[in-house]
């Protein structure tokens, strides 16, 4: 190519060429006697056409590159056309691994590497870590810390500092309505520091955070148009969380979710809100506290956070963390650049970008399989292309051609492929609200340049190979048969998609095993055969008990219902509601501090019935009688609640003290099975049940609990009844025990989906492969398996033949894919739920289905194989 | 492109065999363009006359093949003049052009043959 700055050179350099050739040529006139004027005469006339040369000349300096790259160009795309069948193959292929990965690229590049979204000057904003030693002696760095310790931090780092939690889903109830929303408590600074502006009202100020100030809440973008409809008028509105009610004052920005990508519904002020998720104790008792701060100006982050070591070790006590801080260290709030600990969602969307790009690897793979078969089709055109004169460049930079335009396609094809799917990924992986698409341009030009790189690559490699001297050879020796060793890369691909198909294999079982353990996980109550509804709309201000006639009238007519078994009011539901009342046992100084999230204990007024309503049946003892309000103080302990304040002691009997200073004896009469409220936690809770006659709590939310046969189906009759007979017509105000939990299967849900998704895409993709390679295998031994027919072999033996060389590659792969299954085990272990990432029989199953996969992909071409006919082989002798 | 005004003996360059000719030529020596075509001229007894259209179309084509190299020289006369010489990559193509002319000229001279008797 010659770029036009030095045409224009050459054309002068070209013009000077010629002056010479007719000056030297006129000389020579000259010398032989003529006149200079004849001589230059002569001398042009010689020359010919002055313009015509260098028009030609010129033309052999660029324009037959420009010619030959479009005419190979069209040859490339011809050719691509003559064969639809290969080139969709291959385009939807590539672009399917490639638009995979792309998707996940995305999803990682926001998640790990960019600044959240909505926040000013990124690059200015850090968190604190401290350091210090810990109880066993080893240092600890952690960014989490208590609101202590997030004080004196920021009296040393300055006013530009802000503490917030993680999200957590609280019942939020706004109106009529019940919901778990997303909730976040921070310092009042916290959207100052991050610079962001509300789209809607005010964010929190400091007068918000005094003891006299009224609660007020700041809503995101999702929820706000989820929820409340995106009603403009929606300032003013209140929402309650734990009895308390918080004024809406703002709405945050869409896409705006804090310092991490997942979604957050509700913003609240710490003083106001985390006294009810953590006690009266919330300054000190938890280190649920993450900080987010900038340095003041004229001061850089390390010097910020020295001020802020100084001021944590000036303080009076440490409170127990262990030691004296040594070090504070200012961290970018940027996950990939800060190398910290990170949530669920980030650790699923690395394991699941690995499935991305191992199905990625399958495509490039298979699409290298496809065009070195297509490679070796051609070999006879190729060879006779050499033999005419071909340079074996020039023959390579065909393929490269022809590949780049396959390449391109494909980049299209999974550009388009990345955006869908990358919604898609994002609604699976993670709970967030985005304002931009999960690939922008950034993303699709990395997409098509990869994909352009990659289709090179997988072209030139597989040209190259059938290029080589011997085939070329084997070509000239007349050979009609080949086994499919010849070439080994074919071999070599096929083991290699068949090792990554059972590493995914393996991560979709053992999936499926954590999501079977998962699902048989004892909560307690019979959670696929319970209805709870509430009788009461959960709204503090307006809390009026509800009457005992109405919790009768509903009870009678759910009762009446086919298929209910059982009916129990109750003071709350089952894993829903939390009653807490002052409580003090016998034998017991003080309450031992709580294990886990839900650990109790709670109260839990209700009729005799609940425990048949519930499923949570007597283990030691009997039920209390419940004979109304006159009948005797009795109680009900779960398991757990016996175990810790009476170990190993007969709990029945003992004393319980229900209320602040009671000293009447509430005798425990027996002991039930446990309740486990969270999953992953797998704690039981203490619970005490007294007869709701006896009831001591004010709790509201009065609760109604049915067992029966198919909740699903029954769902709405009871939604009617509490609608018509207690006024409560939120729909969710009556749900099923199975909807309740169902949240916390989140994550197995979608590790499930995903692995299934990827597996089931990677198996296929394997299974075309295999089928292609084999089908090809049996044509070019059709002549082979003519002969042995011939010899006497019978169909059997000849799919045997050709079943055989696929379960040897299979056999391969699988070796090799369980290998890398076991070693990238450990990745997806802490995501699984009571299941070993070596779990036997899932890698056995893993292997099984790919093995079963190879078998079904070769056996068309195996049965083609058996349909050999020996009479053409021997005529073509 | 045969023109009538042209003298009869001057033969009309096979396709291909310019740029042999023009490699044979620089093997005794860098020339210019105008240097090649009296060289050929002389060389082939005024048999073939190179026309100039299909000379500096043949140089640059052969320099951009990088058989030959080109380089600028002040000839005698003050006059700036471009050189060619032949590359080492161009004595391998030489080598194997002049294999392959040996083998068209004998393949013709056979053609060329009188023909045997007819054998019954």
């Amino acid at each position: 190519m010659i770029w036009p700055w030095r045409r224009r050179r050459r054309e002068a350099e070209l013009d000077e060429e010629i002056k010479g050739h007719l000056a030297m040529a006129a000389r020579d006139h000259e010398a032989r006697g003529e006149s200079p004027d004849e001589a230059q005469f002569a001398a042009r006339r010689e020359f010919g056409n002055a313009t015509l040369v260098k028009e030609v000349t010129r033309g052999s300096w660029g324009a037959l590159w420009l010619d030959r790259l479009g005419q190979d160009l069209r040859l490339a795309l011809r050719s691509l056309r003559r064969t639809p069948t290969f080139t969709l193959t291959v385009v939807l292929m590539l672009g399917l691994g490639m638009g995979a990965a792309a998707a996940m690229y995305g999803i990682l590049d926001r998640l790990l590497l960019r600044a959240p979204d909505q926040v000013r000057d990124p690059g200015g904003l850090f968190s604190p870590y401290i350091t210090h030693p810990s109880h066993f002696g080893s240092d600890v760095t952690r960014g989490r810390m208590q609101w202590r310790e997030f004080r004196l931090l920021a009296d040393g780092i300055g006013p530009a500092t802000a503490a917030y939690t993680e999200p957590s889903g609280r019942t939020t109830s706004y109106g009529p309505e019940q919901v778990r929303a997303e909730t976040v408590e921070t310092s009042v600074g916290y959207f100052r520091v991050l610079g962001v502006q509300p789209l809607l009202g005010r964010f929190f100020l400091p007068e918000d955070s005094t003891p006299t100030a009224p609660p007020v809440a700041v809503i995101g973008y999702g929820f706000w148009q989820r929820q409340l409809g995106g009603s403009p008028n929606v300032l003013g509105k209140t929402l309650s969380q734990v009895r308390v009610t918080y004024t809406i004052v703002g709405v945050a920005p869409r896409g705006f979710s804090g310092p991490a990508p997942e979604r957050v519904d509700v913003w609240l002020p710490a003083e106001k809100a985390a006294a009810t998720a953590f006690g009266s104790g919330w300054r000190d008792n938890n280190f649920s506290w993450q900080m987010i701060a900038r340095a003041a100006p004229g001061r850089t982050a390390a010097q910020a956070v020295a001020e802020g070591l100084l001021s944590l070790r000036n303080a009076p006590e440490d409170h127990g963390v262990g030691g004296k801080y040594t070090a504070v260290t200012a961290r970018s709030i940027v996950p990939g650049r800060a190398a910290a600990g990170s949530g669920t969602s980030i650790s699923l969307s690395y394991v699941v970008a690995g499935a991305a790009v191992l199905l990625a690897l399958i495509a490039i793979a298979n699409v290298a399989g496809l065009l070195l078969l297509r490679a070796l089709r051609r070999r006879r055109e190729t060879a006779m292309r050499l033999v005419l004169g071909m340079s074996r460049g020039r023959l390579l930079w065909s393929i490269a051609l022809e590949s780049a335009a396959l390449a391109l396609l494909a980049g299209g094809v999974a550009t388009l492929m990345a955006a869908g799917g990358g919604e898609l990924l994002r609604g699976l992986l993670l709970r967030a609200d985005w304002a931009v698409p999960v690939v922008d341009l950034r993303v699709a030009l990395v997409t098509i340049g990869v994909s352009l790189a990659l289709g090179l690559l997988a072209g030139l490699v597989p040209g190259w190979l059938a290029g080589r001297p011997e085939t070329i050879a084997a070509l000239k020796a007349g050979a009609r048969t080949e086994g499919l060793g010849r070439v080994r890369g074919r071999g070599v691909l096929l083991v290699a998609q068949g090792a990554l198909s059972v590493v995914l294999l393996a991560g979709m079982a053992l999936y499926v095993r954590s999501f079977e353990r998962a699902r048989a996980f004892d909560f307690g109550p019979d959670v696929d055969h319970v209805i709870i509804a509430d009788l009461q709309e959960w709204n503090p201000d307006q809390q009026k008990p509800v009457l005992p006639a109405v919790y009768e009238q509903v009870e009678d007519r759910v009762a009446a219902l086919h298929g209910v078994t059982a009916v129990s009011a109750a003071s709350s539901a089952p894993l829903w509601g939390e009653g807490f009342v002052a409580l003090r046992a016998q034998d017991v100084d003080s309450l031992p501090p709580a294990r886990g999230a839900f650990s109790g204990p709670y109260i839990v007024e209700a009729t005799r019935s609940y425990f048949a309503a519930t499923g949570l049946e007597v283990v030691r003892g009997r039920l209390f009688t419940d004979q109304g309000p006159g009948g005797p103080r009795e109680a009900v302990v779960s398991e757990e609640m016996a175990r810790v304040l009476w170990p190993g002691v007969n709990p029945l009997g003992k004393c319980l003290y229900l209320g602040r200073g009671a000293t009447d004896c509430t005798p425990v009469v027996g002991v039930v099975r446990d309740m486990r409220w969270q999953l992953r936690d797998g704690t039981p809770s203490m619970t005490y049940y007294i007869p709701l006659a006896r009831a001591v709590s004010s709790i509201g939310g009065a609760s109604l609990i049915v067992r029966c046969d198919a909740p699903r189906a029954l769902l709405p009759m009871i939604r009617a009844i509490v609608a018509s007979v207690a006024g409560v017509g939120s729909p969710s105000a009556v749900r099923t025990l199975r909807d309740v939990v169902d949240p916390q299967f989140r994550t197995l849900r979608q590790g499930l989906t995903l692995f299934a998704m990827f597996a089931g895409l990677a198996v296929l993709v394997a299974m075309l492969g295999v089928y292609s390679v084999v089908a090809f295998s049996v044509t070019q031994r059709g002549h082979e398996f003519g002969i042995r027919v011939a010899l006497g072999a019978r169909a059997p033996n000849l799919v045997r033949l050709v079943l055989g060389q696929t379960l040897a590659y299979a056999a391969a792969g699988l070796l090799l894919g369980l290998v890398l299954a076991l070693l990238g085990g450990r990745y997806v272990a802490p995501l699984l739920y009571q299941t070993s990432p070596r779990d036997p029989l899932a890698l056995c199953v893993a292997a099984l289905a790919l093995v079963l996969a190879a078998i079904v992909a070769s056996i068309i071409p195996a049965r083609a194989a058996a349909r050999a006919d020996p009479r053409q082989a021997l005529q073509a002798e | 492109m045969a023109s009538k005004d042209r003298p009869l003996s001057r033969i009309e360059l096979l396709q291909g065999t310019l740029d042999l000719i023009i490699l044979q030529t620089l093997r005794w020596g860098p020339r210019h363009g105008y240097g090649i075509t009296q060289l050929i001229r002389a060389g082939s007894k005024d048999a073939l006359q190179v026309d100039t259209g299909s000379l500096y179309p043949a140089l640059h084509r052969l320099e951009r093949r990088k058989f030959i190299a080109a380089a600028w020289q002040t000839s005698e006369n003050n006059q700036r003049v471009r050189i060619y010489r032949l590359t080492d990559r161009g004595r391998k193509q030489l080598a194997a052009e002049r294999s392959r002319w040996s083998q068209i000229s004998e393949a013709i001279a056979g053609l060329m043959k009188p023909l045997p008797e007819s054998e019954p």
